[in-house]
């Protein structure tokens, strides 16, 4: 086994693979800022230019790419309110209010610190788990995938914003628009209307675009002032103080790495969902939670510490099992094809080198994302100072070719402007639009698993699958949390009061 | 808006229940439409949209029983009242209010929307490279923040960048607009 992990560095020590995994991350960076383009996009373009060369410089270009899209997505975010796909959405809860504090540098920092932290731990155990994860995936089935999925609703309680029946009408409107398109399970058109184009459903990152982006846009030009007026809010924090967060909540980091790498391993669960979780875990788990939503740094530092380690928990089934965890991961085994390498048992016994040549990618990329993203920290946070006549032409424009350029439909730019509208709506009257999207992310996971669990397992399906049970037990404790914390607090202020002086 | 949520038009709490209307003929058109799927197809669908239906009947009977004063203003008023404030501080030490204060919030409003439909109407006359071009630059025209060089400067750049970025780098095939085929007659 050490013999592998020198032979994995080895092979990535060329001057090919270094340039190649240069490229991969700069490219990445700019792709993951722009809006509606992620990982897939990144390395879905990048495939056609892999075919020829050694394995390791490909795929330290492909996951170089992937790895940078993660940190770009966060960028904007923090700067914007604008997720670059739905992955950074949970950086638009505390990273944005801490952009508006004059805290940009101290987000972005704690962002980039926080994903390599996470993407390390996540590599680390990526080497270490690959023979002992066997059994546990294979112990899971759609019913512990669904109460998985109900746990995700957990934490709408978090985003409701004061109105627990306002985020809970956002999140039903979430799933309902999920449903729109041709259904998975009866093949049957729902809310279509007779057209074409909705049987392929509302495409998520457009729908992003539209909720945030546009919405947030909309809002400039309505305010007329820059995101930070710098007359009136200045720069308080430093790059520094970022680094530092991270370390100081070093628990957090590793907690929401083990959260990034277990939702990683489970197929087709998805990154997106991981952001949520994890900043739904660290509000849960926070000796203040009252912070959240207005500037806790912690709020940025756990989704990025688990979607950093979220790729080393993704590779796993990837390369054991060929079963990719989510559609990045599928491009992956496509680009494994093409080398001539077939994932599954034999990547652990023939091809030992390359699975540690990846380990060691994850790491490296991470270090290099990291170095770049804090060498231009103090450039990108002074975006957020721009005219507001300046932003809103320029960023409007990029959103609408990036609704554009999600699918090459024309009338993704009408879903993104009607989205973009309703997300000013929602915004307005305190509908959570988080909670809209967390809607969307988990109906058609909880829709399929529920459908595939009562045909397997019959209605009793609870009964049949102790795991499932012991999920749902979980979700229920968990969902009670916050709510027994915020009764013991009023009891104990109540206490507090009554005592006499 | 005055202090007790009232706006020149609706007031809030008419607001808010405006919103629970279209809510609810949402959730119930949701309801009528999964009246034609299969008990599969509107498992999940039709309890959700009851359950929608229900949620915005409490959260609308809530929001008329209680005082108009606990409902959440929005930010975009918060923020309104804030830029009034630093033009009244402003104006007492002899400079001139920004434009946005004197408009109405309602206007503006509006004029954000016109911003957004006039995007997607150029994108959809004209496709999206020029679309990016003529919104871009009509904007810093209009908006009269810059000069009507350093404006087209800019465009140019920026139209420049997206094209290099969507079309030349990514080969993301371009929408060319309804009005193409004119544009190929003259041709």
């Amino acid at each position: 086994m050490l013999e592998a992990i020198v032979a994995g560095l080895v092979a990535l020590l060329t001057p090919q693979a270094l340039l190649f995994m240069l490229i991969g991350v700069v490219y990445g960076l700019v792709i993951g800022i722009l809006p509606g383009l992620g990982g897939v996009v990144a390395m879905a373009l990048l495939l056609p230019f892999t075919y020829g060369f050694e394995p390791a410089a490909t795929l330290a270009l492909l996951l170089g790419a992937h790895i940078a899209t993660i940190w770009g997505d966060s960028v904007t975010s923090i700067l914007f309110s604008v997720p670059g796909s739905a992955k950074g959405l949970a950086l638009c809860f505390d990273g944005y209010p801490m952009t508006k504090q004059g805290k940009a540098r101290r987000a972005l920092a704690a962002s980039a610190t926080g994903a390599l932290m996470g993407g390390v731990i996540g590599a680390i155990f990526l080497a270490l788990c690959i023979p002992l994860i066997r059994p546990v995936i294979l112990a899971l089935g759609p019913s512990e995938y669904l109460m998985m999925a109900l746990w995700g609703l957990t934490v709408i309680a978090t985003f409701s914003e004061g109105s627990l029946m306002k985020g809970l009408i956002a999140s039903l409107l979430g799933v309902l628009v999920a449903f729109i398109g041709t259904d998975v399970v009866t093949a049957t058109p729902r809310f279509t209307f007779g057209t074409e184009f909705l049987m392929d459903g509302i495409s998520f990152p457009v729908a992003m675009i539209g909720l945030f982006a546009v919405s947030e846009m909309m809002k400039l030009a309505i305010r007329g002032t820059p995101i930070v007026d710098r007359t009136l809010v200045e720069e308080v924090s430093t790059v520094w103080q970022g680094i530092g967060d991270a370390f100081t909540h070093w628990w957090l980091v590793v907690r929401s790495s083990f959260l990034g790498l277990w939702i990683g391993v489970l197929p087709g669960v998805g990154a997106s969902v991981a952001g949520l979780a994890a900043y739904a875990q660290a509000a849960q788990t926070s000796k203040t939670p009252e912070l959240f939503g207005k500037g806790a740094v912690e709020g940025v530092i756990a989704p990025d510490a688990t979607m950093g380690a979220n790729e080393g928990g993704g590779l796993m089934p990837t390369l054991a099992f060929g079963i990719p965890g989510g559609e990045s991961m599928a491009l992956l085994l496509v680009a494994f094809i093409g080398l001539g390498i077939v994932p599954g048992p034999d990547m652990l016994t023939k091809h030992l080198d390359l699975v540690f040549s990846m380990v060691w990618i994850v790491v490296i990329a991470n270090i290099v994302v990291t170095l770049i993203g804090l060498g231009i920290t103090p450039w990108l946070a002074r975006l957020p100072a721009l005219q507001a006549n300046l932003m809103v032409p320029m960023v409007l424009s990029v959103c609408a070719v990036g609704a554009y350029a999600v699918r090459g439909r024309i009338e993704d730019l009408l879903i993104a402007a009607a989205f973009g509208v309703v997300g000013y709506l929602m915004d307005k009257y305190r509908y959570s639009r988080a909670n809209l999207v967390i809607g969307m992310v988990l109906a058609t996971m909880i829709e399929r698993n529920l459908h595939i669990s009562l045909t397997l397992h019959g209605n009793d399906f609870l009964l049949d699958r102790p795991i499932a049970l012991a999920l749902l037990v979980f979700v229920i404790l968990t969902s009670a949390l916050p709510f027994l914390r915020s009764w013991h607090r009023r009891r104990k202020a109540l206490h507090a009061k009554g005592a006499p002086a | 808006m005055s202090p007790g949520g009232k706006t020149r038009g609706l007031s809030r709490l008419a607001q808010e229940n405006v919103v629970c209307a279209a809510l609810l003929v949402i959730f119930a058109g949701v309801v009528w439409l999964t009246q034609d799927f299969g008990p599969r197809a509107r498992m999940i669908p039709l309890p959700l949209a009851i359950t929608g239906i229900v949620l915005t009947v409490i959260q609308l009977l809530w929001q008329n029983l209680r005082s108009t004063d606990e409902l959440q203003m929005d930010l975009v008023a918060v923020a309104e009242r804030r830029a009034l404030a630093v033009d009244e501080g402003a104006g007492a030490a002899g400079s001139a209010p920004a434009p946005s204060a004197k408009d109405s919030l309602w206007r503006r409003e509006l004029r954000a929307y016109g911003i957004v439909a006039a995007l997607i109407g150029l994108v959809l006359a004209i496709g999206v490279i020029p679309a990016v071009f003529v919104f871009t630059a009509a904007y810093f025209v209009l908006t009269r923040h810059y000069t009507w060089l350093a404006g087209l400067v800019y465009t140019s750049v920026f139209t420049a960048l997206v094209y290099l970025l969507f079309i030349a780098a990514l080969q993301i095939q371009p929408y060319h607009g309804l009005l193409e085929p004119l544009v190929e007659r003259f041709r």
